[in-house]
């Protein structure tokens, strides 16, 4: 036995539900219909006092309708980024799930996957650190731990089963799935969540602004419930890359290599890419590595703008969306994560 | 599932013998804090690292060496130990892909602090800041790690506050189980940094005077810094390579509590619920359990409700478990605490020690168990180690001196 790892997890579950919170709306559909369509979303230029860098967002829609599970009480003093991790991840588990998984008939793990976590409440808190430490809020410090909006949907879904939190690149939302479906195959749980949302700040807007000027700084969420019972929309991960970790050994161009050779897939005719990012040496890796893909591609960020670590959500989103329009039976979503890994799925009709 | 090497660096000590002096004696190592100004705070003191030894020979670049952050360094510290320990050699690493699973719940936080000053002081400034943006992420300090190692394999970071460390021993014993990989480096770390310790104290959650966990009149934790690492691999692996062994890793549990986010179940139902799960697996009862590595904060609603989680766990036979809290002698170590908890259960299983916890002048009712205070020899075959973390996440490990 070597040690790698073993694939016979991916029989144990599909995926059966999905969702995401995005500039192009609260709904996985308006993800994919704005993509569909190739027109980015309207940005807009933001600049703080005192001659800072002008940096170009796109901004999450107002919601049209608050829904009732909204009014949980955890959620009145939450932070953006747990708002939207909640949305996405009740409509990837749909209300008849939720309520079965609230009265304690059907038990599921939670996996959450971000990489800035909690921004705009962690710069407030020490903001008012610095200021006057015996004024810091007490009330804004729980909120700025990583897990914080991981907690507050296990706290919603009522559901005492494992919960993890990964901070990890934009890769990370793919390396979650595998994780999941292990613990489906091992026994732990009926089924899982898989979330990973992001929230803008100035902070984080200012930091994607280094690495490249005209970058768009977006947020919103994406998911995906895993189930071990298959429905008739069930999208099954067919193969799954190894998460190719960037090191002295390993350059991002080399891992998305490794990535690509272990996802050959010659029924696959949808490459959902990770193509649009700032920082030009990992999209240069990523466009070369695949630049002899003859068949059709959806690039999400050229729409959205840099979802950080929903990136990868955000792709497998739209692969789920293309698969259930009966477009495309097989698709390949690769991901060159922003300064960590390379990882990559093939996703087909279940 | 056996485990092979562990390092370890906290303020009592750096490595493996220095911990295991202190801990044996129940020394405590909290010292006033150098690492910011915590003149405004209502503590000024915490378990700050003094590294006072080198650092050890790496494969890292120059360019990475001068880069290193604390968080990192102390990850250094103690993954070469435990692969040291392992005698695991450089092209056993070279040859298969060595999976990473970390805990941190704040990783490079001063890093980001930093960024956040220069960003406030100089708005128009540029220069220099991609530097924190990169080091500021925690993969980053695994990737330290990783080339620090010569390893190339997947690298995982959990943050589940401050159960994160356990965590990461618990996945990496599951995959090693299952068949999914045949061993990992495993454990958890954090650093101090001026934003966490704040919010600590704007909970009022920091001891004024001592830590005193399990203590009648407790006041609240003191913060502390380090690592925790141990190499993970299949028992028969190990034997072939004639490899030292441990420790045997026989159980994991992992459960979320959902009565608050910041407070547990009065009753302790989410802390039993992963002392069950672990135990469970582990295939022992609790009257086999000889000694619990608490995870004791010393905050008064944290201690009860383990406590009460334990009688519960115990049944009749509490009285025979031997409890303690380490988190008295070098603090809370966050996401770090779960896996240098359990690196201190190596020690004491290894050493025939408990470690004390010898701040402690009126014990609390809840203390039905044996609440070990003093120095005490003993030669335990089986322990447990809980950590609970913000957002109610639990977990329990079960480890059992090697076959």
């Amino acid at each position: 036995m070597s040690n790698t790892q073993a694939m016979s997890h991916l029989s144990a579950a599909s995926i059966v539900g999905w969702g995401a919170v995005s500039p192009t709306g609260w709904s996985a559909a308006s993800l994919y219909e704005r993509t569909l369509s190739g027109v980015p979303v309207e940005t807009k230029a933001a600049k703080r006092d005192g001659g800072a860098p002008a940096v170009t967002i796109s901004e999450v829609p107002l919601m049209p309708q608050m829904p009732a599970w909204m009014k949980f009480p955890r959620l009145r003093r939450t932070t953006t980024v747990a708002k939207y991790a909640l949305h996405a991840a009740i409509e990837a588990l749909g209300m008849e799930r939720f309520e079965a998984v609230q009265k304690g008939e059907l038990k599921i793990g939670v996996i959450f996957c971000t990489m800035n976590g909690c921004v705009q409440f962690s710069r407030r808190f020490f903001a008012e650190v610095l200021s006057d430490p015996s004024l810091a809020s007490p009330i804004f410090f729980p909120e700025t731990v990583y897990n914080a909006p991981s907690s507050h949907l296990s706290a919603l879904l009522s559901s005492t089963e494992a919960n993890y939190t990964l901070v990890g690149d934009s890769s990370q939302f793919i390396a979650g799935i595998d994780l999941a479906m292990q613990w489906i195959e091992d026994g732990l749980m009926e089924g899982c969540l898989v979330v990973s949302a992001e929230e803008r700040d100035w902070l984080s807007d200012e930091a994607l602004h280094l690495f490249g000027r005209s970058a768009v700084a977006a947020e919103g969420a994406a998911a995906v419930y895993l189930s071990p019972t298959p429905t008739a929309e069930a999208v099954r991960v067919t193969k799954m890359s190894q998460a190719w970790t960037y090191g002295n050994t390993l350059t991002p161009r080399e891992a998305t290599t490794k990535m690509k050779d272990e996802l050959k897939d010659e029924a696959a005719d949808l490459l959902c890419d990770g193509l649009g990012k700032a920082a030009p040496a990992i999209e240069n890796a990523e466009e070369s590595v695949w630049q002899g893909w003859q068949a059709k591609r959806l690039s999400v960020r050229k729409i959205v703008g840099e979802g950080f670590g929903i990136s990868s959500g955000w792709q497998t989103v739209l692969a789920c969306e293309a698969i259930r329009s009966g477009d495309h039976q097989s698709v390949i979503v690769a991901s060159t994560g922003l300064s960590q890994q390379a990882a990559g799925m093939v996703l087909s009709k279940g | 599932m056996v485990i092979t090497g562990a390092g370890i660096i906290t303020s009592m000590g750096i490595g493996w013998q220095e911990n295991a002096d202190g801990f044996k004696q129940g020394r405590l190592a909290l010292r006033d804090i150098t690492l910011f100004n915590a003149s405004r705070q209502r503590v000024q003191r915490a378990g700050e690292v003094v590294f006072d030894k080198p650092l050890p020979p790496v494969k890292l670049t120059a360019r990475q060496l001068q880069r290193l952050d604390r968080a990192s360094r102390l990850l250094i510290y103690a993954g070469h130990e435990a692969v040291s320990a392992a005698k695991l050699d450089d092209q056993a690493i070279e040859e298969e892909p060595l999976p990473i699973w970390l805990g941190t719940s704040a990783g490079a936080m001063a890093i980001g602090e930093d960024y956040y000053q220069k960003k406030v002081g100089s708005p128009a400034e540029q220069r220099g800041l991609i530097k924190n943006v990169i080091l500021y992420q925690p993969h980053t300090q695994a990737r330290f790690l990783a080339d620090a190692l010569g390893s190339h394999g997947p690298v995982s970071i959990i943050t589940n506050a401050c159960a994160s460390g356990a965590n990461a021993i618990g996945e990496a014993f599951h995959s090693i189980k299952k068949g999914r990989t045949r061993r990992a480096l495993a454990g958890g770390y954090d650093a101090l940094a001026l934003m966490v310790f704040a919010g600590f104290d704007a909970l009022q959650a920091l001891s004024t005077t001592l830590p005193r966990p399990f203590d009648a009149n407790r006041d609240g934790l003191a913060l502390g810094e380090g690592a925790g690492l141990v190499m993970l691999e299949r028992y028969e692996d190990a034997v072939a390579r004639g490899a030292p062994i441990l420790a045997e890793v026989c159980g994991y549990g992992a459960s979320t509590d959902l009565h608050h986010l910041t407070q547990p179940h009065p009753q302790g139902d989410a802390a039993l619920r992963s002392m069950n799960a672990a135990c469970a697996e582990a295939g022992v009862t609790a009257a086999e359990v000889q000694y619990i590595n608490s995870h004791g904060t010393g905050t008064p609603l944290n201690d009860v409700a383990e406590g009460m989680a334990i009688q519960r766990w115990a049944g009749k036979g509490v009285a025979n478990v031997m409890v303690s809290s380490t988190k008295a002698s070098v603090g809370h170590l966050l996401g770090g605490a779960g896996a240098v908890e359990a690196v201190i259960c190596l020690l004491a299983m290894n050493g025939n020690f408990v470690p004390p916890t010898t701040t402690i002048q009126t014990l609390d009712p809840v203390c039905t168990f044996d609440l070990v205070q003093k120095p005490r020899e003993a030669e335990l075959n089986c322990v447990l180690t809980n950590s609970f973390g913000f957002g109610g996440a639990n977990a329990t490990l079960v480890l059992k001196k090697a076959r």
